[in-house]
């Protein structure tokens, strides 16, 4: 039996992490065992845990056999709180929503078609209790948006990972969303739509927020989706970080973007957008006739 | 006028699929020559997805116009400030 030990890293280096998913994702054939040594890990991200969980899926799904060691006491009563290594027992239920121990982590989730549109409605009712009567209409739609996105462009053998944080000292909230497709800025090249032609990868994540912009990968796709994301971002003063291949795009709300190409060579897509409820309209169950 | 109350029509108001059965609904109101009042809760979240495959769709084939004529909102101010967002965020980029 073939076993392979992963180190995970112990920083939040998203240099690190990347290189660390290449160099395993390059030893992933004919592995039967695969052992996931968090060794000193004492925080990770919301990043970090779905680019983890996205790697040992790129295992498991080979049916191999995934166990856990190392990490601190503290960490590992986090990691159980939100359930994190059921997700490889057999016996889990993958598909069907879980609810995490931890009050302010909705449990890492994989994506799968059949549960897409309840995660958001459940995100929703989750952080509601939190958030003295706000709108998150607008979380739960933009969730849905990312989701969509996995499905029309990604092809993603292992679909994808979403974990989603709240922060109680400051009323944040943050998701991160990983794939292990084929990348923004590949599935714009491939589109081979001529406007495209020679885009650096940061550029074509830039493309693709676009209002409008679209590989019209399904007929009915119009190019709103990140777009959305990246309004919700800017109007609820948050962030949004897309990586995507080489490419690195990171927006704060009102300030000028950075991005850049980061030589990752990471084959997928992770999203991060961060916001404010602060900035959130009221719940409104008003109830009018309009026109449009 | 007829009322459409959009949870009881769709198993959700995220997917492309669910959006084609609204689609269907507005296209037979126009086509017959109805108004509808499309009631939607102030719970629903309405991807982009479902709704260029529903409104987008309607307003591609039919146009504003007629989408005006045909559709009327019933639910929150917040619902339909979004909705009407779409709507002409479509308008400016899709139709001419």
């Amino acid at each position: 039996m073939a076993e392979l030990i992963i180190r995970v890293p112990s920083s939040q280096n998203t240099v690190d992490w990347f290189h660390f998913v290449r160099r395993c994702l390059k030893q992933a054939k004919d592995v039967d065992s695969l052992v996931v040594d968090f060794n000193n890990v004492r925080f990770m991200d919301t990043d970090d845990f779905v680019i983890l969980a996205c790697l040992i899926e790129s295992f498991y799904i080979k049916n191999c056999s995934v166990s856990f060691v190392g990490g601190t006491q503290g960490f590992n009563n986090h990691l159980f709180n939100i359930k994190f290594k059921d997700y490889w027992k057999d016996g889990f239920d993958r598909d069907k929503f879980t609810l995490s121990y931890n009050q302010t982590t909705l449990c890492l989730w994989k994506i799968s078609e059949n549960m897409i549109y309840s995660y958001s409605m459940y995100a929703r009712q989750y952080f509601e209790r939190f958030t003295n009567n706000k709108d998150l209409i607008p979380l739960s739609s933009n969730i849905d948006e990312v989701f969509n996105n996995i499905f029309d462009h990604s092809k993603s053998e292992v679909t994808g990972y979403i974990i989603t944080q709240y922060y109680p000292k400051n009323n944040k909230l943050s998701f991160s969303v990983c794939d292990f497709g084929i990348g923004i800025p590949t599935s714009i090249r491939n589109a081979e739509l001529d406007s495209n032609a020679g885009y650096e990868d940061w550029k074509a994540i830039l493309k693709s927020l676009e209002k409008g912009f679209s590989i019209k990968s399904t007929p009915r796709n119009r190019g709103f989706g990140l777009n959305n994301l990246l309004e919700l971002t800017e109007s609820s003063n948050g962030t949004l970080r897309i990586i995507s291949n080489d490419g690195m795009v990171y927006k704060k709300a009102g300030e000028m973007y950075k991005a850049g190409n980061l030589n990752f060579g990471f084959k997928g897509t992770l999203i991060k957008a961060e916001v404010d409820l602060n900035t959130f309209e009221e719940k409104d169950e008003s109830e009018d006739i309009y026109g449009f | 006028m007829k009322t459409l109350i959009l949870k009881d029509i769709v198993k959700n108001s995220s997917s492309v699929d669910e959006g084609f059965v609204l689609f269907n609904h507005l296209k037979s109101a126009y086509l017959n020559g109805e108004v509808i009042l499309l009631e939607v809760d102030s719970n629903l979240a309405l991807s982009s997805s479902f709704l260029n495959s529903s409104v987008g769709a309607f307003l591609d084939d039919f146009g504003f116009t007629n989408f005006q004529k045909t559709v009327k909102f019933k639910g929150s101010k917040n619902q339909f400030e979004r909705l009407k967002l779409y709507v002409e965020k479509y308008r400016g980029l899709y139709l001419a």
